[in-house]
C-alpha cells in the first residue's frame, strides 16, 4: 500500500499516479540515453568554445519544458497509434544503435527525436505527443554538427564576414585593405579568426528564437513565419556589427585593447544586441499585421 | 508496490534490447595485431633515386603534452626532411595507428595544421600515377604569416586509401559494421614553396621513387590493397 501521504505527492509529481506504470519505458530511455549524455559531457561540451556553453543551457530549457508540460502531457486522453509509433520508435533505435555502436554521435544523440516521438504515440497517443512535440524537437540543437559542415561553414562565413566589414569600412573612408581573411587598417593587421565567423552566434540565436517564438504562443502565422526567418540575416548582422566594432578599438586604441577583455565582451555584447533586434522585428511585426487587419476590416 | 502495464514493458524491454545490441555491435576485432612487426624507420630507405635524408635539419620537437597526446594516438611516427640533387626539400612524415576508433583515429593534415594555426587553403582531391599504380591523394595548401606549405597526403584506414573527413569515415563504418577495427597509416610530404604547382610536382616525383624503393611486401602497410 502507498501511504496517503506520498500518494498525493506523487500524483502532484505526475499530475496523474497512472502515470507510475509507465517505469519500464522511463528506465529504457535512461538506459539508453545517459550514455549518450555522458559523452557528449565529456567531449562536445567540455571544451571552452562557446558550443560548450550553447549545449547544457539548452537542454536546461528542454528539461524545464518537459517539466513545464507536465500536466497537460498526463492529463491527455489516452489513445495510443501503435503502427505508426512504432516504425518511428524502430527506426529511432536502428539510428541508435548504428551511432551507439559506429561512434556516430550525430546519428546517436539525433535518434532521440524519433525515439521520443515513437514512445509516446506508442503509449499513449496524438494527444499527450501535442504538448511535448516542441521540447522534442527542440532537441535537434542538442545534436552537435559534424565536423567537416562546420568547417566548411565557418569558412564561407569567415570570408563574408571580412568582404562586409572591409567594404563598410571603406565607405566609411577608413584606411582598409583586405586579403583573405586578414584585415589591414592602418598601421594593424587583423586576423578573421574562426570565431569571427559567428557560426556559434548563429546556433545559439536560432535555439534562443524559436524558443522564443514558442513561448510568446498565439500570433499571427505570417507573423512567426517573418520572425522565423529573420533570425539568421539577425545573427549575421549583429555578427557584422562586433567585427566592425572590434576592428574600430583597434585602430583607435591599439592591439590589446581590441584583443583582451573586449574580444569577450562582444560576444555577449553580440548577442544582447541581436536578441533586441529580433524583439524589435517581432514587435514592427506586430504592429504591421495589426494595422494590415484594420485595413481589411474596414 | 510496482505498477506495470504490458505496453509499457514491451517498449521499456525493446529499448533495452536496442542498448544491449548497441554495445554488441561496437566494433572489438582489432585488424592489425599489437607489435605488428612494423618498422617504419627500416621500412622507408634514406636514400633513394636522387634524394638522400638531409642530415643538416634537425628533427622538430614538440612540447611534452602535443607529444603525449601523439604517442596515445600513433604507435609509430616517421619525420624525415630529404634532399635531391638540385637542393630541392620534401617534409616526409609517416605515422601508423593501430586502432581507428574515433577518438584515435589518425589525425588529418586540415585538421591538426590548423590546431598548429596554419590557415588551410583551397583542398583538392587528385589522382596521382606514382609508376607502381594510382594512388587517391588529397592536395592542400597550409599558410602561416609568410610561410606557404603546399601538401599532398593520402590515410591508409585498413586496405582502403582515403582522403579527408568521409572517406575516412566511411572506411571506419564499412569495417565497424562487421566488428573490425582497421589500423591507419598517414603518408605526408609538404614542401615550403610560393608555387603550389611545382611542389605538386616534386612531391609526386618524391613519393614515385619512395613507393619504388620500398621493398614489395612492404608497400602493402603504405598503400593497402592498391599494392596487389
Amino acid at each position: 500500500m502507498i501511504p496517503q501521504g506520498t500518494h498525493s505527492y506523487l500524483s502532484l509529481l505526475s499530475g496523474n499516479n497512472r502515470s507510475l506504470v509507465w517505469w519500464p519505458v522511463l528506465l529504457g530511455l535512461v538506459v539508453l540515453y545517459l550514455p549518450t549524455y555522458y559523452e557528449l559531457a565529456n567531449t562536445v561540451w567540455s571544451g571552452d568554445d562557446s558550443e560548450s556553453v550553447h549545449g547544457p543551457i539548452v537542454l536546461m530549457i528542454i528539461l524545464w519544458l518537459f517539466w513545464h508540460k507536465r500536466v497537460e502531457f498526463f492529463q491527455a486522453v489516452d489513445q495510443p497509434v501503435t503502427a505508426s509509433g512504432s516504425i518511428l520508435l524502430v527506426f529511432g533505435l536502428m539510428l541508435y544503435v548504428l551511432g551507439r555502436s559506429q561512434e556516430i554521435l550525430i546519428f546517436e544523440a539525433g535518434s532521440q527525436v524519433p525515439v521520443l516521438i515513437g514512445v509516446i504515440l506508442v503509449c499513449r497517443g496524438k494527444a499527450a505527443l501535442k504538448p511535448y512535440l516542441f521540447p522534442i524537437l527542440f532537441l535537434v540543437f542538442l545534436v552537435p554538427l559534424p565536423g567537416f559542415l562546420v568547417d566548411a561553414l565557418t569558412t564561407a562565413l569567415k570570408h563574408q564576414v571580412s568582404d562586409v566589414v572591409e567594404h563598410i569600412l571603406y565607405w566609411l573612408g577608413y584606411p582598409i585593405a583586405r586579403s583573405g581573411v586578414t584585415l589591414v587598417i592602418g598601421p594593424y593587421q587583423l586576423l578573421v579568426a574562426d570565431a569571427c565567423s559567428g557560426i556559434n552566434s548563429m546556433f545559439s540565436l536560432s535555439a534562443i528564437g524559436i524558443l522564443y517564438i514558442y513561448l510568446k504562443g498565439k500570433q499571427p502565422l505570417l507573423q512567426n513565419g517573418l520572425l522565423l526567418i529573420s533570425i539568421l540575416p539577425i545573427a549575421f548582422i549583429a555578427n557584422i556589427g562586433r567585427v566592425i566594432a572590434l576592428t574600430l578599438i583597434t585602430y583607435y586604441f591599439g592591439d590589446n585593447a581590441g584583443q583582451e577583455f573586449v574580444h569577450d565582451f562582444a560576444a555577449i555584447a553580440e548577442f544582447v544586441i541581436a536578441m533586441l533586434i529580433l524583439f524589435l522585428v517581432d514587435y514592427l511585426l506586430g504592429r504591421i499585421v495589426i494595422l494590415r487587419r484594420r485595413y481589411v476590416n474596414v | 508496490m510496482l505498477m506495470f502495464n504490458r505496453r509499457a514493458l514491451v517498449v521499456g524491454l525493446v529499448m533495452l534490447m536496442a542498448a544491449g545490441l548497441a554495445i554488441f555491435m561496437k566494433p572489438k576485432h582489432w585488424l592489425a595485431v599489437d607489435g605488428l612487426e612494423l618498422d617504419l624507420e627500416m621500412m622507408i630507405p634514406k636514400n633513394f633515386g636522387e634524394w638522400n635524408v638531409d642530415p643538416t635539419v634537425m628533427p622538430l620537437l614538440v612540447s611534452p603534452d602535443v607529444q603525449a597526446n601523439l604517442d596515445k594516438t600513433y604507435n609509430q611516427t616517421l619525420s624525415r626532411t630529404y634532399v635531391n640533387n638540385h637542393g630541392e626539400r620534401v617534409m616526409l612524415s609517416i605515422a601508423y595507428g593501430g586502432r581507428q576508433t574515433k577518438s584515435l583515429q589518425v589525425h588529418k593534415p586540415e585538421v591538426c595544421y590548423k590546431a598548429q594555426g596554419f590557415q588551410i587553403g583551397k583542398m583538392t582531391k587528385a589522382v596521382l600515377d606514382l609508376a607502381i599504380g594510382e594512388i587517391p591523394v588529397m592536395h592542400l595548401v597550409a599558410r602561416q604569416e609568410h610561410r606557404n606549405e603546399p601538401i599532398t597526403y593520402w590515410i591508409r584506414t585498413g586496405e582502403y586509401v582515403t582522403r579527408g573527413w568521409f572517406e575516412q569515415n566511411l572506411a571506419r563504418l564499412r569495417y565497424g559494421l562487421s566488428g573490425k577495427v582497421p589500423d591507419g597509416l598517414l603518408v605526408r610530404v609538404s614542401n615550403i614553396s610560393l608555387d603550389e604547382q611545382v611542389s605538386y610536382q616534386v612531391q609526386q616525383d618524391f613519393l614515385t621513387m619512395m613507393l619504388q624503393a620500398v621493398r614489395k611486401e612492404d608497400r602493402a602497410h603504405l598503400i593497402g590493397k592498391l599494392a596487389l
